[in-house]
This record gives structure tokens, C-alpha cells and sequence, in this order.
């Protein structure tokens, strides 16, 4: 028996027709539309957004050392030798500009007073404590290098591996060995306050001193003063006073006039007029903010001077 | 009729091909602000220290990064007195958001060398960072107490 097909009436079946020929057109378009979007993400190069979880939070273990330097620039100052500075260069030296070549930018972030040598710090190595280092933080001294570590000292610049070089640590004097800077700025003194003995905090800076002549021939030195502390800080009874700090100051300006470098009074930037570093410059009464290292900064951009021979 | 049907089964497994990939994914790709994150971290957690934003270029020796391989980067630093940090990252991509968390995991364990005969209790931040990494964002928060700042970071990132 053959089967014979039923018929719908034609409007049922045209009506039909047209909608599934209308849906049909409509995903036709939605599926362009989609493939058109992707193609655009594509070409403008919108990255997806991960799907993956989100990680839980890590703990480590502790492993080692750190302190950080940039590349170096190793070109020869253009002048000065640290042999033929005068005795002593203080608060307001009797500077006269030898002819430099070559200016470089001037540091990005550097506002305030305008820094009289632009690409000054490009060679320059900073070497100090952790005051130091907050200075790298919080600078403007361009492409300068900082040989700078928590905790140091006048010894430990012999004997502590804080300085991360080229994927090595060693000491800031054998870093210095490796490296040619062209100019030489130290700022220690404070960790040693509390020393026993102050004649051998004396006699090891003055080793220092030598052997940055040594190592860095040519270069012209400066020994930055010791920061004040707040007075809130001095006044704790610790070994920190802004006395002891005065104290060694006077006796870092003699050693730079016996060894014939510079001084840099760069207490004077930061402190109040009662020579204390002001309480809104620091959370601890010792390490210095954003704004009080400009301060700083400000002051090395100002005395960026070499000595004229007399 | 039969024709039309044809036509009409050709027309839809067309529209399935082309619209395969996309649903899959029906809005734009999600981003994050990472300066917002970190400023907004900045704010809302207690530090003890003050915290000041440094530039990219101290960011990239900080962390031992090549700057190539960042899109966007705020770091807060403290100033010295803790080893209170945050930093916020946005790499080129997923490849290279692992390199800067490893450069974060670095950052941490030499902050833990520095601090440990230094500062003896600023180790307690230290060994619970927040650290995280979302697809080519890396986040890397100090702070005594991290659980706002991981709550910030659900908020942006998730």
C-alpha cells in the first residue's frame, strides 16, 4: 500500500516557510556579526581576560642578600683629580665650573632648584645605608649607581656581600674594584654611633677614602655629612642623638680635609633650625620620605661642582 | 520545497560555524587598572609607614625587569623604615607576568636578607606577602595585615 502524503494548506506551509527562512537569515547575520567582533579584537590587539582562578596568596622562605646597582657608565670625569682638591669644599664652596662636555637629559623626576649640570650623576656611584638607598627610591640624580645596603658600615663595606652586580653579590669595595665611576659620593657614619670605639670608625673611613683614590682614580670624592635624626628620635636615649651626630660630622669634615676630598653639608638641606630632622620628614625619626629625599637630592644637583686647582 | 529545505539546513550549519568561537566569549576582553588597584590598596590598608610611588624606571632596577616587558607598573615604596610595599603590575602578557612575579618573589626574599638583622620584625610582613598573579597582572602587597588588600584585588581582578 503506498503511502500518500498529507498536505498542509499552502498558507500554513508558506507561513512557514518564510519564518524559518527569516530566523535563518537572522542567525546568518548574528554569526557575521560575531565573527566580525573577534576579527576587530584581533587587529587591535585587546588581550582576553584570563579565565584561570585566582592564585592563593604566597609565603616564602627566607634565602639571601640585596641591594641593587644600575649599569654603569664608565667614562673618565673630564676633570679633577681627588689628589688636587683643595682641603676642605663645606657648606657654601668656592666653586668655579670647569668646562664639561657632553650634557646629558636632566633626571626625570628632579623639580625644585634646577640642576646645574644636567647628566652630572650619569657616572656617579652613591654609597651608604639604607638612608641611601631610600634615596635611589625617591631620586632624580638621572642614571646614577648606588652601592647602598641596610645596616652599612665603614667595616662592612669590606666584608658584606649586599651588592647585587650583574647577577653576582659582593662588596661595595669589590664592586667598586669592578667598576669605574666618575664621581664618588659616601655617606656613612650613622650605624656607627653606637661604636665603642670612634677613632676606628675614623681610621676605617679613612682606608675607605684611600682606596677610592686607588680604585677610582681620578674621580672626584665627596663624603656627605650624617643625616640628623628627629628630635623626637635623639631625645629616646638611644644611640642615635643629633649630639654624636654634630660630633661626627665635625670629625668626617676634618677627614675629608686630611685626605683632600670634598665635604657636603647635606644635613643642612634637611634639617630644622634646631639642626633636627623635622618629625613630618620621617615615620621612624631616621629614614627619610619621598619629599625630604628630594630635598637631598636637591642639594647634591646644587653642589655639583669639581674644585678648581689653586 | 525539498530545494528550500536544502538551502535553509545550509544556512544554518553556516551560522553554526561562524558563531562557534564567539559564543564562547560574548563580551570584550576584561581589563584591570593597576594604578587604581594600588592606589586604592594604598588608602584602604593600615601601613605604618609612609608610602610614596616611585618611577618606572627605579621600578625596573628594583625589581631586576625589563621595562619591554611591562605594560603599566605603580610600586609604592616605604622609606626604609619597613619593608612595606605595593606593587602593582600590568605585563605585555601571561608569558611575561610570570617573569615579574618571579621578580616579585625575588624582591621579597632579598627584603628578607636585608631586614632580617636590620629590622628583625619587619620579617612577620615578609613572610606573608600577597602575591598574586591574574593572566598578565601581578600584584605584590607588604603589609602587616594583607586580607583588604586580597579583597581589592578579587574586587579588580576576578
Amino acid at each position: 500500500m503506498r503511502y500518500r502524503r498529507r498536505r498542509f494548506p499552502s498558507w500554513i506551509r508558506r507561513t512557514v516557510l518564510f519564518l524559518v527562512c527569516a530566523v535563518s537569515l537572522c542567525a546568518l547575520a548574528g554569526g557575521i556579526f560575531t565573527l566580525a567582533e573577534k576579527i576587530v579584537v584581533l587587529e587591535t590587539g585587546a588581550a582576553p581576560s584570563s579565565t584561570a582562578p585566582f592564585p592563593p596568596p604566597v609565603s616564602f622562605a627566607p634565602s639571601s642578600t640585596a641591594s641593587f646597582s644600575s649599569p654603569p657608565v664608565s667614562f673618565a670625569p673630564s676633570s679633577g683629580s681627588s689628589s688636587a682638591l683643595p682641603k676642605e669644599v663645606s657648606d657654601v664652596p668656592d666653586f668655579s665650573l670647569p668646562p664639561r662636555s657632553a650634557p646629558q637629559s636632566a633626571p626625570p623626576s628632579s623639580a625644585g632648584k634646577p640642576a646645574k649640570n644636567p647628566g652630572w650623576f650619569d657616572d656617579a656611584v652613591l654609597i651608604g645605608d639604607s638612608r641611601t638607598e631610600g634615596l635611589e627610591l625617591f631620586d632624580g640624580l638621572g642614571n646614577a649607581t648606588y652601592l647602598a645596603g641596610k645596616g652599612l658600615t665603614v667595616e662592612t663595606v669590606y666584608t658584606s656581600p649586599i651588592i647585587k652586580l650583574d647577577r653576582q653579590r659582593m662588596t661595595v669595595m669589590q664592586a667598586l674594584k669592578q667598576k669605574k665611576f666618575g664621581k664618588v659620593y659616601v655617606m656613612l657614619g650613622i650605624n656607627e654611633l653606637g661604636w665603642s670605639s670612634f677613632s676606628t670608625f675614623l681610621s676605617d673611613y679613612g682606608k675607605i677614602i684611600g682606596d677610592l683614590k686607588h680604585y677610582q682614580k681620578g674621580a672626584p670624592i665627596y663624603l656627605q655629612s650624617i643625616l640628623p635624626v628627629s628630635a623626637k628620635k635623639s631625645a629616646s636615649g638611644g644611640i642615635y642623638t643629633n649630639e654624636k651626630i654634630r660630633h661626627a660630622n665635625d670629625a668626617i669634615r676634618k677627614l675629608a680635609q686630611q685626605n683632600q676630598v670634598c665635604y657636603l653639608a647635606v644635613d643642612t638641606a634637611v634639617r630644622d633650625v634646631s639642626g633636627a630632622l623635622p618629625e613630618e620628614a620621617s615615620t621612624d625619626g631616621v629614614h627619610l620620605n619621598a619629599e625630604y629625599c628630594k630635598k637631598w637630592c636637591d642639594y647634591l644637583k646644587a653642589h655639583t661642582e669639581v674644585p678648581n686647582r689653586k | 520545497m525539498r530545494k528550500l529545505f536544502l538551502i535553509t539546513a545550509v544556512l544554518f550549519t553556516a551560522f553554526l560555524l561562524l558563531s562557534a568561537g564567539g559564543c564562547s566569549r560574548k563580551s570584550p576582553a576584561k581589563t584591570a587598572d593597576m594604578d587604581k588597584i594600588a592606589d586604592e590598596i594604598v588608602q584602604q590598608v593600615k601601613f605604618t609607614d609612609q608610602l610614596s610611588a616611585i618611577n618606572l624606571k627605579t621600578v625596573t632596577k628594583l625589581y631586576d625587569l625589563d621595562s619591554n616587558s611591562l605594560v603599566k607598573a605603580k610600586v609604592y615604596e616605604s622609606t626604609g623604615a619597613t619593608a612595606e610595599e605595593v606593587a602593582a603590575f600590568e605585563a605585555k602578557d601571561e608569558k611575561a607576568a610570570e617573569a615579574v612575579r618571579s621578580a616579585a618573589s625575588r624582591r621579597v626574599e632579598d627584603q628578607k636578607a636585608a631586614f632580617q638583622n636590620y629590622q628583625p620584625k619587619e620579617m612577620a610582613k615578609l613572610k606573608t606577602p600577597l602575591l598574586v598573579q591574574k593572566g598578565k597582572y601581578v600584584l605584590l602587597v607588604v603589609a602587616d595585615d594583607t586580607a583588604p588588600a586580597k579583597d581589592i584585588a578579587d574586587r579588580f581582578l576576578s
